[in-house]
């Protein structure tokens, strides 16, 4: 855990880059911050391994002051990750992962063992380990970084913006990467941003900062959304907030049509007993597995082009209603048996 | 008669070994005692950026100075001893040093230190185990511009008979004779090309990371 107590960071006389910060990082969770240029999400992050000293306030890790501890012994036990991987280009990709063990005086073989197994953590091929930096991609330069920051097995990883060289495609895989070793490895992470899709994608909370330093909301993504504490805060989520917050949510989260035109197949159902309210009917055979759809009336059946799965998340179920010919889609679960419809009026009372 | 008498150049073998040896020994001094003053300037300048422009200076004033008067207006104290060509020779050597290892240190990347830093590297390990190696090309290339400036200055000091390979022209002129003069020409070009080429090849053994890389 680490806590911020009234922390405060000026710079010179005038400037203030973090103003009296309470804030709470929770041990094992990914925690974001977030905010536009000049709102002191990097100076927050630099505070805690004190590449920044505070000017005012306490800092402390598991209730322990950073400052009670000397600063290379704490930054040795903080990985760091920033944006332009920051390599040693004089050492090999084994020589950067093994910077942290080496100066914590780990002995060859313990060093080599540790630095072989990152090289497999972090998604990267052995035959790179006597590469130099110049010679990767931006891409393997920040599993590289990662791997470093990772070596000595750090209880906390503080990582500045470390997506935001790489191009759009790497980063999504960078992002799934990160999530996905945070999931076994279970890290108090710490990862600065000012991309808002980032935030609500990486973070369990999410710490929105407003320029001057001023700590504007601190919550998970789903509450931030559901919830923006200003204008400023709701500004910063975008127009397109309810999206995101869909994006947040699968299907077994949201209801289902109610009285859904359905239609058992195998059983001949008189067209006068067919809803009126819709001008089609979803088809289905005696078995509940989903057939497809036809006008009120009519005989040919059409296959739909779309179906969902229980765990969707609701934006693609969105843009599949909104390209099915008949404005629902339908749920189909692992069975394969037909579990309702829904459009876009049971997502809007998944947000509700 | 031939430009070259061999017949002299074999009686004289011992002697010119001598003055060549004396010729690296001065070189290699001078050059040892740069380093060992312009680098401790040049860390003071990368630390505290104030005192960089003064030392520039310094330095400079002291490179223009006629290398002749120089090694004059220092007799009075030093004599005609190995001492007056030495500090003479050191000091042409500082400019060229101080300056460039202040641009090999300012040229290390700032998120690589700022990287070094946040791994938890106290200042003097960063120095020598992250930031001297990266700054180490633009550093061996003071050196060797250094290097062979001094070997060509080593034979003006020969005037205070201190000389290398520069007494071998004193010798020729004195006697109007053109074989020591020559045999001092060749080997003073001969010595500082290879003094260039070993330092060339000492950076690149020195620097695997440079290899097959455009610079």
């Amino acid at each position: 855990m680490i806590t911020f107590e009234q922390v405060t960071k000026r710079y010179g006389d005038q400037t203030v880059a973090v103003d009296g910060l309470d804030l709470t990082i929770a041990s094992g969770e990914l925690t974001v911050l977030v905010g536009p240029s000049g709102c002191g999400k990097t100076t927050t992050l630099r505070m805690i391994n004190r590449l920044e000293p505070a000017s005012a306030g306490r800092i402390a890790i598991d209730d322990r002051a950073i400052d009670s501890l000397d600063a290379m012994t704490l930054r040795r036990g903080i990985g760091y990750v920033m944006q332009h991987s920051g390599l040693f280009p004089h050492r090999s990709v084994f020589d950067n992962i093994a910077t942290v063990p080496r100066l914590l005086g780990w002995k060859k073989p313990a060093v080599q063992e540790r630095v072989h197994r990152l090289i497999e953590t972090v998604g990267l091929s052995p035959s790179l380990a006597t590469r130099y930096p110049h010679q990767l991609s931006g891409g393997q330069q920040q599993r590289v970084g990662v791997a470093r920051a990772l070596a000595a097995d750090p209880p906390i990883l503080l990582m500045d913006e470390p997506f935001a060289a790489v191009d759009p495609i790497v980063r999504r895989r960078l992002q799934d990467e990160l999530l996905d070793l945070q999931a076994r490895l279970q890290k108090t992470i710490v990862f600065v941003t000012h991309d808002i899709d980032e935030a609500i994608r990486l973070g369990d909370r999410i710490a929105i900062f407003a320029v001057g330093g001023r700590l504007a909301q601190f919550d998970t993504p789903r509450n931030l959304l559901a919830a923006p504490a200003d204008d400023f805060v709701a500004d910063f989520l975008g127009r397109d907030r309810e999206l995101k917050r869909l994006a947040l949510l699968d299907v077994r989260q949201a209801p289902r049509m109610h009285a859904p035109p359905l239609v058992d197949n195998d059983r001949a159902v008189p067209e006068a007993k067919e809803s009126t309210v819709h001008d089609w009917v979803v088809v289905h055979d005696n078995a509940g597995r989903l057939l497809g759809w036809r006008h009120r009336g009519a005989s040919a059946l059409q296959p739909f082009t779309d179906t969902v799965s229980p765990t969707t998340a609701l934006d693609r179920v969105l843009a599949a209603a909104l390209r099915s010919p008949i404005g629902v889609v339908p749920v189909v679960d692992d069975d394969g048996c037909l579990d309702g419809l829904i459009g876009p009026a049971e997502l809007r009372k998944a947000l509700a | 008669m031939s430009l070259v008498q061999w017949d002299w150049v074999a009686r004289h073998g011992g002697e010119i070994g001598a003055q060549l040896g004396q010729h690296v020994l001065l070189t290699g001094l001078a050059l040892g005692f740069g380093l060992l003053i312009a680098f401790p300037l040049a860390l003071a300048a990368v630390r505290w950026p104030r005192f960089y422009g003064p030392s520039l200076g310094l330095t400079g004033i002291l490179f223009t100075v006629p290398s002749l008067a120089l090694f004059i207006l220092l007799i009075p104290f030093t004599g005609l001893s190995i001492a007056t060509s030495l500090i003479g020779l050191t000091i042409y050597t500082l400019l060229i040093l101080f300056r460039n290892i202040v641009e090999g240190l300012r040229g290390v990347p700032a998120d690589v230190s700022e990287a070094a830093k946040a791994l938890g590297y106290s200042r003097g390990r960063r120095l020598v185990q992250v930031e001297l190696p990266i700054a180490l090309p633009v550093i061996m290339a003071g050196v060797r511009i250094a290097a062979v400036t001094t070997i060509g200055m080593v034979t003006v000091t020969a005037l205070i008979g201190q000389g290398g390979l520069g007494q071998l022209f004193i010798t020729g002129f004195t006697l109007h004779f053109t074989t020591p003069l020559l045999v001092g020409f060749v080997l003073s070009i001969a010595l500082a090309v290879s003094v260039d080429l070993l330092l060339a090849g000492l950076l690149w053994w020195l620097t695997p990371w440079q290899r097959g890389r455009a610079t």
